[in-house]
Formats: C-alpha cells, structure tokens, sequence
C-alpha cells in the first residue's frame, strides 16, 4: 500500500503576503485524492491547506529546504497530490526550465521552484500537480528534469487547468482509480480531461530507454513494483494526453 | 478592481420562452449493464464477471471489458482495456472523418442515445496522443493513439452545455470501439415554459461579481455559451433548464524568469428567474489526517 501527502492553497494574501488570485476548489482536488486513496486502504499521511502548506515541503535540505520531514515533507510519502496556482520557469532563451508553484505562507518563499528539488530521494514515486501548465507540450520533461531522482511520473496539465465545481472530482476520481490498482496514466487522463473547459491533462514517466519508459507510461500502478531509478539512470521520458 | 475583458461572443439572440423539463431517474443495475454490453456487441458474461458497487458507481468487469454506470446520473462508461496495450508500432491511422463515420455507426448500431427529442450533433474528434525522447535529446514524433469522437446533444434544436450532454466513442488503431462515454439524463415530462433572461443581464451579473473579486492583473472571458445546462457525472439531476456559461481566464503579474501565473474557471448563470435545480456548491465533508501545523523549533 502507498502512503499519501496532500497540500492545497486556495487562499492568499495582499501584498507584502504572497500575492495571488484567489481560487475556491483546491481543497476539494486534494482531499478528495487523500480521502479516496484513504478508502482504497492506502494511508493518508498528511492533508496541509493554505497557509499550513510550506514551500519548503518541497525544497531539497541541499537548497536550505525540509523535503523529507515526516510532517509534510513531499520526499516523505509514496504519492503527493498538490493543488495551486502553477506555471514554468523559463530561461533567458525563453525556453521552460522548470516549474513554480504557489504558497500562501511566506515559510519561507511564496513560490516552490522545482529546480531547487530532488523529488524521490525519499519515499516519494508519483506527484500530481493539479495547477495550470506543470507539463505544458510540446517537452514537459525540461520542467521537470532537473529534479526527478527516483520519481517515477508526474501527472498535470499542459496549459490552464479548471478552478471549478465542474471538475472539482478529479482528485476523488483518480484517486479511486489509482488507489484501486488501476493504471495510474489512464486514471488520470479519465479523471481529469474535460471536453467543454478544455482541460489537457497530461501523464509523464521516465525510463531507462524508451521501451522501459513507454512500458512503465502505460502499465504502472501503486502496485506495480517499477524500480527507482536515479537521475543518471534516466535516458528517457514518455508523456501521453488526450487533446 | 480588475475590468472584464470578453474576448468571447455569447449569442446575442436567443428564445424568448422555453420549455423545461423533468429528468427520469435513472436505473443502473446488472440487468441495465448486460444490456448495454449486448448493444454494444461484447460477448455474453462469463461466470467470473465481477459486479462492484463504490461511490455510486456500479461496474460490472469481464476479462479486458469494463461497463460502469452511476446511479445518480445515469452516466455509462464502457472501456476495453486492450486498448491500453501501446507499443511503439501502435498508430492510430484513420482521418477523422472515418472515425466520426465508425463513431456515428456504433451509436446507431447499439442505440447508445435513444431519447426521441434529444439530437445528436458532432463536438470535435479529440486524440489520445504519445511522445518521448532522451533528455537533451531530439524528440519522437508525435504519435496519436486512438479517436475519441464527441457528440453534444440538442433539445429542440437548443444545444446543451455544461459537462453533461456528451456522447464520446473511442475508436481503436483498429477501427474498433474501445470506450464509450456517455452523460445524457434520459428527458422526462415538460413541467413548465419560461422566460429566458437575456444575454445582457447575464453577462451584467457576471462582470459585477468579477469587480467584487479584487482580481489582480488581467481578466478575460474566454468561452461564452448559451444552452441547456446538464451537470456532470457525480450529481443527480431533477430538471433541465436554460443558462449561459462562461469560461473566465487571468493572468497574474509576471516575475523573473517565469510569466504571470494562469487561471481558470468557469461560471453558470441561470438564464430563467427562477430556476427549479438547485445544485450543492459545496463537496462532502472528509476528514483529513492533518489540520493544524507547528513550525518545528
């Protein structure tokens, strides 16, 4: 069984607290996941909300962050699902190089830069972010490659993503799929692709080559077993989406 | 206070009056189930078919096929799951105008959407797609991976809108049917005709609830629709009535190195004053694991 860490920001501050839109149905995402996972038999280890979630959950303890404290650190747990405002770092070239998300609490920094991460050096296999453009095409993987470190895939979008009581279940209905021992990229894309708001998730895994990564895109569940691979062992990424 | 900015057309001219109806209530069971799957042509269930119940869902699951129905709505949802067998010699090489034809026969063939008043009118044809490469390295080309054609539904030549009133078919590298997804309420009885409220007063109440919202930087909608509005899969829903829907996008203020961070959400506007469907703005109370938090000394 998996264990499972929720973080959700919907709430924020004005300035000079961190600064964003409001949104109204992130707890909703992630703790419909949490409490789904909960009900398949996985353990629900840690839900943080608005200014309980830290940016430093995420920042690797090299980069002065606490990523692997058992309280909430996202290294901690098998399975994490985060929901806030996102969007790519982008380099001088204008080329993305990374990804931000956003944190309510200034504890310490307002925005978690997945370049400051070494995502799986725990326990930590899948990560869901459900923000805006976390994979945004045509090469999701130069998001998230600096950081993948025995992370096994990575589902988001590509482009906006919904706010919305539309598809606010998203997070409940993958994780009933994927608590249930389904396959984890089809689970998401049935879950969270939406027609009419146009909605483009998108599900990315590593591999050693690409038979071991389309091998794993396609089959790997909570169950699966894959091993973890190191950064250096990566020599390929595989991402599929519906649009 | 941020200023809507409509870069998306709403119908200006719409009915002056229009019909609501009652939905039935659905009927999921094992009976409605192996209908569906004769229907949709899939061998007669062995004895090891397993049925499940969870959440409302009930899913009855032979060898690779999987039919689930939802008790509150009625949606169905078929899945073959060899469909999910992709190598890299799968491609999906059909135009899409094949695949709308082998979507539009399956439908007739297995009666998926019987309703007499309801029309069928074609969404768009969307693609399970693929690619990868070797980090640093030149990627694959794309590579698409089934069709999945998308049908709306009309009543009395006025379209429906929402997540609701979809029929989507999957169509297989193969040309087979792998998934169907359907969300179409069966209609009930008209219980009333109404006054539409007009486009202008929807959109007055939507730009005054935005200046309310102290939005920063930029607003924008997006999407404007006009139709009958038919909720998603996980509600019940008693009555069909008109409303517009608007898709609504900002942009915050850029930083360095990354751009302004995107949003997006969505509005529903009752387009009758009084309308009978009321719907649950709120998700059911969890209990998380985790509700108060102390920063470690």
């Amino acid at each position: 069984m998996a264990t499972v860490g929720t973080e959700w920001i919907q709430t924020f501050h004005a300035p000079p607290g961190c600064n964003q839109d409001n949104l109204s149905w992130c707890a909703a995402g992630s703790q419909g996941f949490g409490s789904a996972m909960s009900s398949r038999g996985h353990a629900w280890n840690f839900d943080w909300g608005d200014d309980n979630a830290w940016e430093t959950d995420w920042r690797d303890p090299s980069n002065g962050g606490d990523s692997s404290n058992t309280q909430g650190g996202a290294n901690s747990v098998n399975f994490t699902y985060l929901s806030t405002h996102g969007g790519p770092v982008v380099d001088d070239s204008g080329n993305n190089d990374g990804f931000v998300a956003a944190f309510s609490a200034q504890h310490e920094r307002c925005l978690w830069n997945n370049r400051t991460s070494v995502l799986g050096q725990g326990v930590l296999r899948w990560t869901v972010m459900d923000t805006c453009d976390a994979l945004d095409l045509p090469s999701p993987w130069t998001e998230w490659w600096s950081c993948y470190s025995g992370l096994h895939q990575v589902f988001g979008f590509t482009g906006t993503s919904s706010d919305a009581w539309w598809t606010h279940w998203r997070g409940s209905d993958f994780g009933n799929a994927a608590g249930g021992g389904s396959v984890l990229s089809h689970s998401w894309l049935d879950a969270a692709y939406s027609f009419w708001v146009g909605d483009h998730p998108v599900a990315m895994s590593c591999g050693t080559d690409q038979a071991d990564g389309m091998n794993r895109l396609f089959n790997e569940t909570v169950f699966s077993g894959f091993p973890d691979l190191a950064h250096n062992q990566i020599g390929w990424f595989h991402w599929t989406w519906r649009s | 206070m941020a200023e809507l900015e409509f870069t998306a057309k709403i119908a200006t001219r719409v009915p002056d009056r229009l019909p609501v109806f009652a939905m039935k209530r659905p009927v999921a069971n094992r009976r409605v189930l192996i209908e569906l799957a004769a229907s949709l042509g899939l061998p007669p269930f062995s004895k090891g078919s397993e049925l499940t119940s969870r959440d409302a869902w009930l899913s009855l699951q032979d060898g690779p096929y999987v039919l689930a129905m939802n008790s509150r709505s009625g949606a169905f949802k078929f899945l073959d799951r060899r469909a999910w067998n992709v190598t890299a010699d799968t491609r999906f090489a059909y135009k899409d105008e094949e695949a709308v034809d082998i979507a539009r026969d399956a439908v007739r063939r297995a009666r998926l959407v019987a309703e007499w008043r309801s029309k069928l009118t074609l969404g768009g044809v969307t693609h399970l797609r693929m690619q990868g490469g070797p980090p640093g390295g030149k990627l694959q080309p794309e590579t698409l991976l089934d069709a999945g054609v998308v049908f709306r539904r009309q009543i009395e030549g006025v379209p429906v809108t929402g997540p609701g009133g979809i029929l989507a078919v999957n169509i297989s590298p193969q040309g087979s049917v792998v998934g169907v997804t359907r969300l179409w309420r069966e209609l009930g009885r008209q219980v009333g005709r109404v006054k539409v409220v007009r486009a202008q007063e929807a959109l007055a109440r939507v730009r005054a609830a935005y200046l309310r919202r102290d939005m920063i930087g930029e607003v924008r909608v997006t999407r404007a629709e006009f139709g009958y509005f038919e909720a998603g899969p996980a509600l019940a829903q008693g009555f069909i009535e008109p409303c517009y829907a608007f898709i609504i996008e900002s942009v915050g203020p850029s930083g360095a190195n990354r751009a302004g961070l995107r949003m997006k959400t969505v509005e529903v506007v009752p387009a009758v004053e009084k309308p009978r469907q009321r719907w649950p703005m709120r998700v059911d109370p969890v209990s998380p694991p985790t509700t108060n938090r102390v920063a470690a000394a």
